[in-house]
């Protein structure tokens, strides 16, 4: 095993050159890595960003990367075309308060560029002892009676459905394909972010797979990446072992194992990436290239939030000031003075509720960026 | 198989589990094995003379009448940890293992009652109703097998004694029965019982009263009175049951089946057709589901007495509840009781002995004639004092006081002779 996966690292140690690149994947690509949060990519040639695809916080310079000689072995095709991007957007946006100048549907489509995420899929032979308790889900019959006076006892019958778990012992020799690891540090992050893929659509590389794009360059060799593939490799067990019982449900699965004829591979997830600035930042918006699921952060503008405020609280001071002057010289005329009195509470009320905007924007902005921590 | 690691702290398998069908080839599955073998049936002869051995209730063994060899069973004492059952179909499949032993049935033509009994019972009387009309025939393989059982502890030559002496104890009952000659042999025979455990969650919601004396002035006089004021109350009780007992057959009398119990279940052991070499067994013929919806009534009154309890009060109306059942579980054991009829003025009597306890009860005759001259003798004194009080009315006041007198003593005279007859009565009643 531990051979296996030295052979899949070989190479891997050596950064690899633009012509390099494109002789392994098929078109001319560059890696970056950026200052800021030290991630690296793979951009086109000649189409270097200014910022980082991954945080849009840093610049990116030219940089070679440890990468495996070979290209990607599959994909996953894009489902949502770039066309149906500003739709998505828009809905994802609305509803949103004073939304910044540049958080539009269009604006964040245009902007949009083909993201895509490394994934290690493994293959591989078990051999193993295991223990679990299984359970089988029965029927039961419970009762629920009532009694009342002048009409005595009345029963219900009701079906309870319970568990039985026992325990079972046993060995497995099974061979598992394409479970899949991660690749990348933050790959639960990314996913919690754009939610599952649907593996079973995938298809061999092809250099058109990455044309124009950004790709993650993996952060985890196949080594580092191990505990990740054996997690899918003992979840994959428990499940046979389960469906073997015949069971509904499997707990406490312990597994014994020795894993033999290692084969990974690199599979790349549609997605898209996007930005719009909002005070002195930049925000990331990302898009799952299959489901069409969009995440990021939806902040609203706090400029525009105080300059709601500053009006409301002039037109106060305003009709306030007013109100107050109509008062004086209406003494003598009672309507005038009750035109006055109107004015000075409207007015009153105005200076008030005057800064709920910036309050509002402040408070949710807070909430928002919070959540996205 | 031969690259799984081994061996490892997974494999082998512990001790106990044997292999069991997988669905998936590749994997191999252990599964502690059944604790109970259903089709397997065990003979009970003595391994030296080949003599049919009977479990003795004295040494509590095996033991061959012929050869004297005794022989331990492996059973446990459980006590009220015996297996339990949930109310679900599955369950009942699994107990569905019968006797576990090869047994014949006594179906009794004369009353109906039948009973298991070894290959080679010379039994040819029924236990029940001591008729002689009874058909031997192969006991049915589809009864649940009992999970438990209280095995005898009392001896039954001393216990026919015992019965002899209770028979000709009593000065109502006629003195020929002290030396009854047609009294049989005690036979001891297992008798079915189910028990039921639950949990009782009890809601209740009713008027509670309370009271008060209230004073109040009434044509220039002060008065008291009690007042109720009325409350809507609502409360919650928990009410856990165990081992709450139904008798599993309708062929014993329930009335002399109340006087030998109780029954003390700590005392059940693991069902092991050993303890049935030699005795009787009753199988059930009162069913789980109307046994249970017996149980079930008798523990939701239990329910509702501890919710009138819950009340506080003395003064409820219109009270409702709501008992929730949960944890509601189930087992089949057999209790030991010996059984003797005998006849007597040509009707035929019950004598019941708990085989646990030595507790005997059962039917006797009444001397009718004895028993209604002890009443005229409770009823003269007050009737004859009444009476004399009544002709010295008109001497005044001793007259009175001889009416009142009588009075209070023919009604304690009547109070002893309704308790007397009550008595007489239950002593012949089934």
């Amino acid at each position: 095993m531990q051979e296996d996966r030295e052979q899949e690292t070989r190479g891997e140690e050596q950064g690899q050159d633009a012509a390099g690149l494109r002789e392994a994947w098929g078109v001319p690509l560059v890696a970056v890595h950026c200052a800021r949060c030290g991630e690296a990519h793979l951009v086109p040639e000649g189409a270097i960003p200014p910022l980082c695809p991954a945080c849009f916080q840093g610049p990116v310079t030219p940089q070679p990367t440890a990468l495996r000689e070979e290209p990607p072995e599959q994909a996953l095709p894009y489902r949502v075309s770039q066309s149906q991007l500003a739709g998505m957007l828009e809905r994802w946006i609305r509803g949103l308060w004073f939304r910044p100048a540049e958080l539009k549907g269009a604006v964040l489509a245009q902007r949009v560029r083909r993201y895509l995420l490394p994934l290690w899929l493994v293959d591989g032979q078990v051999a193993a002892a295991w223990r679990a308790d299984v359970g089988f889900n029965y029927q039961a019959v419970s009762y629920q009676d009532r009694y009342g006076e002048g009409r005595g006892w009345s029963s219900q019958e009701v079906q309870e459905r319970r568990v039985r778990w026992e325990p079972r012992v046993g060995r497995l020799e099974r061979a598992y394909e394409n479970l899949a690891a991660p690749a990348l540090d933050d790959h639960r992050a990314l996913m919690g972010r754009l939610g599952n893929y649907d593996l079973g659509e995938r298809i061999g590389y092809s250099s058109g797979a990455v044309a124009g794009a950004a790709v993650r360059v993996p952060s985890l060799t196949p080594e580092a990446a191990w505990p990740g593939a054996e997690a899918a490799f003992v979840q994959a067990a428990q499940e046979e072992c389960r469906q073997a019982a015949g069971a509904d449900h499997i707990r406490d699965f312990t597994l014994e194992a020795q894993y033999n004829d290692l084969n990974w591979t690199l599979l790349l997830l549609p997605a898209y990436v996007t930005w719009y600035r909002e005070g002195e930042r930049v925000w990331p918006v990302l898009v799952n290239g299959q489901s069409g699921r969009v995440n990021g952060v939806r902040l609203a503008s706090t400029r525009k939030a105080n300059v709601a405020s500053l009006v409301l609280g002039a037109l106060g001071l305003l009709l306030f000031l007013l109100g107050g002057l109509l008062a004086l010289v209406g003494a003598p005329l009672p309507p005038v003075a009750a035109l006055g009195g109107g004015l000075l509470v409207v007015g009153l009320l105005l200076a008030v509720v005057a800064p709920l905007p910036a309050i509002g924007a402040w408070a949710f902005n807070r909430r928002v960026m919070a959540g996205a921590v | 198989m031969q690259n799984v690691p081994s061996p490892t702290t997974l494999w082998p398998p512990p001790a106990g589990f044997i292999p069991v069908p997988s669905q998936i080839d590749g994997i191999e599955l252990y599964a502690p094995a059944p604790k109970e073998r259903p089709d397997e049936t065990r003979t009970f002869k003595c391994r030296y003379c080949g003599g049919s051995i009977a479990y003795s209730a004295t040494q509590r063994q095996l033991t061959c009448p012929y050869c004297g060899h005794a022989q331990d069973l492996a059973a446990e004492e459980v006590g009220q940890a015996a297996d339990e059952f949930e109310f679900t179909l599955e369950t009942m499949q699994r107990a569905r293992f019968g006797w576990g032993e090869a047994r014949r049935e006594l179906a009794c033509e004369a009353c109906g009652a039948v009973v298991a009994v070894a290959p080679d019972a010379l039994t040819d009387t029924c236990a029940f109703c001591g008729s002689h009309r009874v058909l031997a025939r192969d006991a049915a393989g589809d009864v649940l097998r009992p999970t438990a059982l209280v095995p005898f502890a009392v001896d039954r030559e001393r216990m026919q004694a015992q019965v002899a002496e209770w028979l000709g104890r009593g000065w109502m009952h006629p003195p020929e029965l002290r030396s009854v000659r047609a009294l049989r042999e005690l036979a001891g025979v297992y008798l079915p019982f189910w028990t039921f455990d639950a949990h009782i969650q009890a809601n209740w919601k009713a008027e509670v009263g309370t009271t008060r004396t209230h004073r109040y002035r009434s044509g220039g006089e002060w008065k008291t009175r009690t007042v109720i004021d009325w409350h809507w109350r609502s409360g919650q009780v928990h009410l856990p049951i165990n081992d709450h007992l139904v008798t599993g057959t309708e062929r014993v009398s329930r009335a002399i089946l109340r006087k030998v119990a109780p029954f003390d279940l700590k005392g059940l052991v693991e069902y092991d057709p050993g303890y049935l070499a030699g005795w009787q067994a009753k199988g059930y013929d009162v069913q789980l589901q109307p046994a249970w919806e017996t149980a079930k009534g008798e523990m939701r009154e239990r329910a509702k007495r501890a919710c009138y309890t819950d009340t506080g009060s003395h003064h409820v109306r219109n009270f409702q509840m709501a008992a929730d059942f949960a944890d509601e579980r189930w087992r089949y054991v057999l209790l030991p009781v010996y059984l003797a009829s005998y006849r007597f003025d040509e009707r035929t009597f019950q004598v019941m002995v708990n085989g646990q306890t030595g507790q005997v009860a059962g039917q006797k005759p009444v001397a009718w004639l004895r028993v209604w001259l002890a009443i005229a003798a409770l009823l003269s004194p007050g009737a004859c004092l009444g009476l004399a009080g009544l002709l010295t009315l008109p001497l005044g006041g001793l007259g009175a006081a001889g009416l009142v007198a009588g009075f209070v003593l023919l009604v304690a005279g009547l109070i002893g002779a309704i308790v007397l007859f009550r008595k007489a009565r239950e002593s012949e009643e089934v």
